[in-house]
């Protein structure tokens, strides 16, 4: 999977869904994330409902594919924003095609 | 004599003494019990020790595995009264992803206590049993005991058990070594006490038997948070239990039991000074 700087619409979208999740505010979050370096730890249960409730967002739905569900995708905020990249690249790659 | 139960004082302890007791009977045993209290804590160094075996071996880490029982992470606590609805709402959603993996693994045990496949639809086990719990524990003849599995439907109008939470489906769950292993959870009150016995008819000491035991103590403590019980004892009953020799290696597993018995021995033994 690519590795590149962050993007700030899918960023935005990730912090504004697993805050929804955590059940906090957006604002803390975001100190955590700075705390974090940049990054964070998710729950595994978690990273697969902010996932669901990022392809809604970004209307995407069912982008993201069976085998992506792994500890590795899941489990980091840095890690989901990589994922959700990819598959909203192809996924924009199919349509525009 | 074919049944034995280990006690621990924690779940890390129990367990450990449990693979002990496995390895040394050959690898396998029949109805062994094992119990624990809820509210204490896990060794990290125990679940560190076994997650890094299991990764060796392409396995899920115990996190993994506990939260197919209680997913811990969707739980906000701080969200108060709202609390538990946040949770199976959130659940929901999680479940949407989840289904989309292989189809012999669209199910969790969490999913069949809060959407219980029952006739006329999906059925919330646990939202009825924290609300029995609520209205009963103010009582001082409150009901303690749950109903037995054979007697029990979830959606039954004449079910009036008070802590009855069933896993297996016995519509739906028809492959005899498939999901679901945990077939039955039974709550029961010893006011303001809340004890959990959970019953499988197959359960795996190394891959699944800690993160089970760790998923059902925040099960435990989830509910008593919601119905304002105190989190007792857990008693897992393994109909059969299986230290998995045969996939392992014995010189693998028996190395884990020592490994794990030390630990849990060390941490009993005061310092010296």
């Amino acid at each position: 999977m690519a590795v590149s700087t962050p993007n700030l619409e899918v960023m935005d979208v990730l912090i504004e869904k697993l805050a929804f999740v955590r059940g906090i505010a957006e604002d803390q979050l975001r100190v955590e994330i700075g705390e974090g370096g940049g990054d964070l730890e998710i729950d595994s249960k978690a990273g697969q409902a902010v996932a669901a409730l990022v392809e809604i967002a970004l209307d995407m739905e069912g982008a993201i594919k069976p085998e992506d569900q792994n500890r590795r995708n899941l489990t980091s905020l840095w890690s989901l924003e990589q994922l959700i990249r990819t598959r909203q690249a192809e996924s924009d790659a199919v349509n525009d095609g | 004599m074919m049944a034995d139960l280990v006690v621990g004082a924690d779940l890390s302890s129990a367990w450990a003494q449990a693979l002990v007791l496995l390895v040394e009977r050959g690898g396998a045993a029949f109805n062994l019990n094992v119990a624990f209290a809820a509210a204490a804590e896990d060794d990290r160094t125990v679940r560190e020790r076994l997650d890094d075996l299991l990764a060796d071996r392409g396995k899920g880490t115990v996190e993994t595995v506990a939260n197919t029982i209680f997913p811990t992470g969707l739980y906000a606590p701080h969200l108060g009264d709202g609390a538990a609805a946040h949770l199976y709402l959130v659940h929901e959603i999680a479940m949407r992803m989840h289904r989309r993996r292989d189809p012999n693994d669209r199910d969790t045990y969490f999913n069949r206590l809060v959407a219980y496949p029952a006739k006329d639809g999906e059925f919330n086990q646990l939202d009825y049993v924290i609300s029995r719990l609520r209205k009963q524990m103010p009582l001082r003849s409150a009901n303690s005991s749950a109903y037995e599995i054979g007697l029990s439907d979830p959606t039954a109008s004449e079910w009036v058990a008070d802590a009855d939470l069933r896993i297996q489906a016995p519509r739906k769950d028809r492959n005899i070594y498939g999901f679901p292993c945990l077939s039955h959870v039974s709550l029961t009150l010893e006011r303001p006490r809340l004890h959990l016995t959970a019953l499988y008819r197959n359960q795996t000491f190394v891959d699944r038997a800690y993160g089970n035991y760790l998923g059902l103590c925040r099960l435990l403590r989830f509910v008593c948070a919601e119905s304002g019980c105190t989190p007792g004892e857990v008693q897992c009953t393994a109909t059969h239990a299986n230290a998995q020799i045969n996939e392992h290696g014995k010189t693998r597993v028996a190395q884990l039991a020592a490994d794990v018995s030390a630990m849990t021995h060390a941490r009993k033994e005061p310092a010296h000074v």
